[in-house]
């Protein structure tokens, strides 16, 4: 990996300037508002107007200055001195943290927006450098001889296992349990025969079928989670809906459908099959 | 003139994945069905009602809708023939990967769990290989740019088998087992559903009773089926093992089509040209013929 010039910041000591001159406003702004009012009043002051105040936000922001002007001055001494002050990522990293708390918790955009003008810039020439240098590091010892021929291999499986069903991540989940209870889908006429999906809709085999999960979770997340599963008649309705509007073009010709949901059990070293209409429903 | 053949059994062949014609083939055969595959999603959704993944951030019905998709056709097919021609590798590679990613996710986003992260995935590694030649010459590239979509699929399979002992362990293959043969009615019946034709059930009762009867070849094929899955980062080992194994992998599907009419073909095909490549070997054994023949 050929290394570039080292990166001098001469930009950023310019933006830096501003920061502090935005820093300066921002105190000033933020001390008739909610953040410098913390930082400026006491602990009594602040729960006379605020009552829900409690001291570990106090704490928090009373901290919150002193340790963003310290990662400040690490960040230009790391800067200026590469061998020194080893402890600026410890420092941001915290800060960082405090940042995001208040914000998530108890919605102190002020203070992130703060700390972003801040440290920001500083902190992209460090982690531009020290990327290159980590990336060289990295690929050096991936590339290795017996390292190059699992990495890639050990690195999906990992991301797979720890990450939801994402595209391209997914778990391949195929069959990797067996139930004691299976079940599919029969579209019939209202005379009770079967209705082939194929001859009349667009479907590649026994896609209706996996649809059914989707319209079950999107129930489920639609009743914020309160549902357990999704009554049968709302189901069989939302999936006729779904073979609807998916037709060959051409005539359908029936008027309505019945939906049926088809079992199968073990039971005494045999197949069982049982049948249970979810709904009939109108197909025009 | 060449007999491939004779090429094909020496040493030098199995050292490593570094012939450029198997590549070309290999990069034939992958496209094709891939462009056509992203054609068909380009065609079929034009909503996400459910969006997951990328589609949370993007709008993955953009590349299809209107005017835009004659510009998406345009990108693909480009990015398919440089990919083929080998030009501009990094730009193709990583074009093909994000427009994978994203119509593959919109498919997802309306229901269909298609196991096919491996399609994406395959670009990906492959424009991480020609990336990490860019960057340092004394790569390998001929090596890694297969050896890496092996990996990916060697982790596939893994995973599979991983899945199983982690939900079910052993009593996947032993207690649980007749459950398998509900699965095989399941599909059967789905089979019958979607055509209409009774033969399809009497397929399933036919097995279902056949398995049923004979409990110890019913374990068996679980079993082996699971070893086969957690084996399969032999493949890794060299051409050699890659291409041995991926003849059980063969036998594996071929074994689930026959009792269960399941195809995976985003696992399996990707699978067969990168560890076998038979289009190339259809291709060399033609030449070696012809070139016999004039001689």
């Amino acid at each position: 990996m050929i290394y570039r010039k080292e990166f001098t910041g001469k930009i950023l000591k310019v933006v830096l300037t501003l920061s502090i001159v935005v820093w300066l406003l921002l105190q000033a702004y933020n001390f008739f508002n909610t953040v410098g009012f913390f930082f400026v009043s006491s602990h009594s002051q602040i729960t006379a107007w605020y009552p829900n105040t409690h001291w570990l936000i106090f704490i928090a922001l009373i901290l919150y200055f002193p340790l963003t002007y310290a990662t400040w001055l690490l960040a230009i001494v790391h800067f200026r001195f590469p061998d020194k002050s080893w402890y600026y990522w410890p420092l941001l990293i915290l800060q960082s943290a405090l940042v995001i708390w208040l914000q998530y918790q108890y919605g102190f955009y002020a203070v992130s927006a703060f700390a972003l003008l801040f440290t920001l810039p500083l902190v992209t020439g460090r982690i531009i450098n020290f990327s290159r240098k980590t990336i060289h590091s990295a690929y050096h010892f991936a590339n290795g001889k017996f390292i190059g021929s699992i990495f890639l291999f050990i690195i999906y499986i990992i991301l797979c296992a720890l990450l939801p069903r994402t595209h391209p991540f997914a778990k391949y989940t195929m069959f990797n349990h067996f139930g004691k209870e299976t079940h599919m889908y029969e579209v019939r006429d209202i005379n009770g025969h079967l209705i082939p999906l194929r001859q009349y809709s667009v479907f590649f085999n026994d896609e209706l079928f996996a649809y059914e999960e989707a319209a079950i979770k999107n129930y489920i997340h639609g009743n914020n989670d309160t549902v357990s599963h999704m009554p049968d008649y709302l189901l069989g309705a939302e999936m006729c809906r779904y073979f609807i509007s998916n037709l060959k073009p051409g005539p359908f010709p029936f008027d309505s459908v019945k939906l049926y949901r088809v079992s199968f059990t073990l039971e005494n070293n045999k197949t069982v099959m049982h049948e249970k209409l979810l709904g009939t429903y109108q197909a025009k | 003139m060449k007999n491939y053949w004779v090429h094909i059994r020496q040493n030098s062949f199995w050292a490593s994945y570094g012939n450029s014609t198997e590549w070309f083939f290999m990069k034939l055969s992958f496209i094709v069905p891939v462009v056509f595959y992203l054609l068909r999603c380009l065609a079929k959704f034009p909503a996400q009602p459910y969006p997951v993944g990328i589609c949370n951030l993007i709008d993955c019905t953009l590349p299809g809708s209107g005017p835009i998709k004659f510009l998406t056709y345009a990108i693909l097919a480009t990015a398919a023939i440089l990919y083929v021609w080998e030009k501009a590798m990094l730009f193709s590679t990583f074009t093909l990967f994000l427009l994978s990613l994203t119509l593959l996710s919109l498919e997802e986003s309306n229901g269909y769990k298609g196991e096919n992260g491996l399609v994406t995935l395959l670009l990906l590694v492959q424009f991480l290989a020609y990336l990490f030649h860019a960057i340092r010459k004394q790569d390998n590239l001929a090596h890694n740019r297969v050896q890496y979509s092996i990996q990916i699929i060697a982790a596939v399979y893994i995973l599979s088998g991983i899945s199983k002992m982690y939900y079910s362990g052993i009593s996947w293959f032993m207690e649980d087992a007749p459950g398998f043969i509900l699965e095989v009615q399941r599909v059967c019946n789905l089979e019958f559903a979607a055509t209409g034709f009774a033969g399809f059930r009497e397929k399933g009762n036919t097995i279902s009773e056949f398995l049923t009867n004979n409990p110890v070849i019913l374990h068996g094929i679980l079993f082996f089926t699971v070893v086969i899955e957690l084996g399969s980062f032999i493949m890794l080992f060299g051409k050699k093992y890659a291409f041995g194994y991926a003849f059980l992998f063969l036998g594996m599907h071929i074994g689930i089509y026959l009792v269960m009419d399941i195809f995976f073909p985003t696992i399996m095909i990707p699978m067969l040209i990168f560890a076998v490549n038979p289009v190339y070997l259809i291709w060399a054994s033609i030449n070696t013929v012809k070139n016999t023949a004039m001689n």
